[in-house]
């Protein structure tokens, strides 16, 4: 009977989404490897590497360059 | 004021009721048409056939030879040269490029697609709109790759939107007020009518996950800049924009596709548009946790201010449309809100005195533009110019006094580009002298 119920409640919400084109392309996880180059808030999904901030802050202030000196664009 | 049917209409300046100090007039005094007393028709504000005569009239030149050829694409007249952005970076070093719009020789409520304001890190890139591609992938059942080709065979919608840099006003954060013009004041907004497929069918289409709480949004330049923003917006009125006012959007403004989040910080409408990642909490990206936060006065620091909050100023005059000489004169500006519709507009020529409220250009559109005007009687006496807007959440302008008591300013003048700090909306004022120059002040 739950079965039957979600269903009944797939049936009732997918005739608004059956009528987009549905044009994009499946990618996978491995072709779109390239591309996913965002970390998480906690560092998880960083680039195998070592260095601290402290370490780092030299290229940053190196390779950006703002408008109003290194703290403001 | 009464009129007798049989009794002809007698110019009469006395008619034109002033409504505030200093010469303000009564909004509909311009209009002609829908005025209470029915009189007060554009001919009786006007000095009549005042000064010397013309001078007699004969055929220029243009009149009696074949003009030029017919470009492919329009350009402005040569005699519009100066109707043109302002330049932060223009022999190009290697630093961000911002250039600004000038709102103070533009009228009406859509900024022309040469004259949007554009903020760019590495230059414009030269995308191949054939080769470009936006990824949708994270917390979605189906991560999907659309083309343009695929996005044009979506259904399409048009909606006008301001876009506005969380630094624009920003130098209304100096002690004092800088004496600028208002294209470099307040330049970094512009509005434009955007088409483009809305998010949320494509969100629909690749099953978000509940989990989902944010996506990252990522342009496909070398700086690959990176922006969170809550799901909601993106299932609310967020756009994939592939058209500026109506031609494919302008390579500085994120040809061939960009984000668009009506109302919201303008650094977070993603240019280049090439990856959405669907996630449950935001990246605190540079340009989240560094750039675009508003320092306050306490050592702390908002972060995720997104809504640009409601603002106007007054274009015309302003720094540089100076006064001429004591007559009647439009007040003409640019009122709009990141949190709905524009609707109302005071004006004061008495520094915040008196106000009356300005005419507004219809159709008033939700987080776009809303031009407003005000006839004024300058006397050539000293006068300061403010206007103060409302939307239709409630929210209105602070005056600057309120808004650094709680936000703070800063120790000193910053350089006019400067953004020290972000989202500052608080009335601006121009001073007239006697003269007739208009100056930044504060009031």
């Amino acid at each position: 009977m739950r079965k039957v119920l979600a269903l009944l409640a797939l049936a009732v919400a997918s005739p608004a989404l059956a009528e987009t084109p549905h044009l994009g392309q499946p990618v996978s996880a491995a072709d779109m490897k390239a591309w996913d180059i965002d970390i998480s808030r906690d560092g998880k999904w960083l680039p195998p590497g070592d260095g601290t901030a402290a370490q780092g802050a030299p290229n940053v202030a190196r390779r950006i360059v703002g408008e109003a000196g290194p703290v403001g664009f | 004021m009464k009129r007798r049917a049989d009794q002809p209409e007698q110019p009469n300046r006395q008619d034109i009721e002033e409504v505030a100090g200093n010469g303000l007039l009564h909004r509909r005094a311009l209009l002609g048409k829908g005025m209470a007393a029915g009189t007060l028709l554009g001919s009786t504000l006007g000095p009549l056939a005042t000064g010397a005569a013309a001078e007699p009239l004969t055929e220029p030149q243009w009149g009696l030879e074949i003009g030029e050829d017919t470009p492919p694409y329009q350009s402005p007249s040569k005699f519009s040269q100066k109707v043109a952005r302002t330049l932060s970076n223009p022999k190009f070093e290697p630093r961000s490029s911002i250039a600004r719009t000038p709102h103070h020789l533009l009228e009406g409520s859509l900024t022309p697609n040469g004259l949007h304001f554009t903020i760019n890190h590495t230059g414009i890139p030269q995308i191949d709109p054939g080769r470009h591609k936006l990824l949708i992938h994270g917390l979605v059942k189906r991560p999907l790759v659309f083309t343009l080709d695929a996005l044009l065979r979506y259904p399409l919608h048009s909606r006008p939107a301001f876009v506005e840099c969380g630094g624009n006003s920003a130098p209304l954060f100096s002690p004092k007020p800088i004496q600028s013009d208002l294209q470099a004041l307040h330049g970094l907004s512009s509005c434009a009518e955007w088409t483009g497929v809305k998010l949320s069918i494509l969100l629909d289409e690749c099953g978000v996950d509940s989990s989902a709480k944010w996506f990252v949004a990522e342009g496909g330049d070398a700086p690959h800049l990176m922006r969170s923003v809550p799901i909601s917006k993106g299932m609310d009125d967020a756009m994939i924009a592939l058209y500026q006012n109506g031609e494919p959007l302008m390579p500085g403004n994120g040809f061939p596709m960009r984000l668009l989040l009506p109302g919201w910080e303008g650094n977070l409408n993603i240019k280049f548009l090439r990856r959405i990642k669907l996630v449950t909490d935001p990246a605190m990206t540079f340009w989240e946790s560094q750039v675009y936060t508003e320092p306050m006065p306490k050592g702390k620091s908002y972060n995720f201010t997104f809504i640009n909050e409601v603002k106007s100023f007054i274009t015309r005059p302003s720094p540089g449309v100076d006064l001429k000489q004591p007559g009647l004169y439009e007040l003409s500006g640019i009122a709009y809100s990141g949190k709905g519709k524009i609707t109302k507009v005071m004006v004061s020529a008495d520094g915040g005195k008196s106000w009356a409220e300005a005419a507004l250009q219809g159709p008033i559109q939700s987080k776009a533009f809303t031009r407003f005007r005000l006839p004024w009687r300058w006397n050539g006496g000293p006068a300061i110019l403010q206007s103060r807007a409302w939307d239709d959440q409630g929210a209105f302008q602070p005056t600057r006094a309120a808004f650094v008591a709680e936000r703070g300013q800063l120790d000193r003048e910053p350089p006019v580009t400067a953004f020290r700090n972000h989202h500052c909306n608080v009335i601006t004022s121009w001073a007239v002298s006697s003269s007739g120059k208009v100056s930044h002040t504060y009031a």
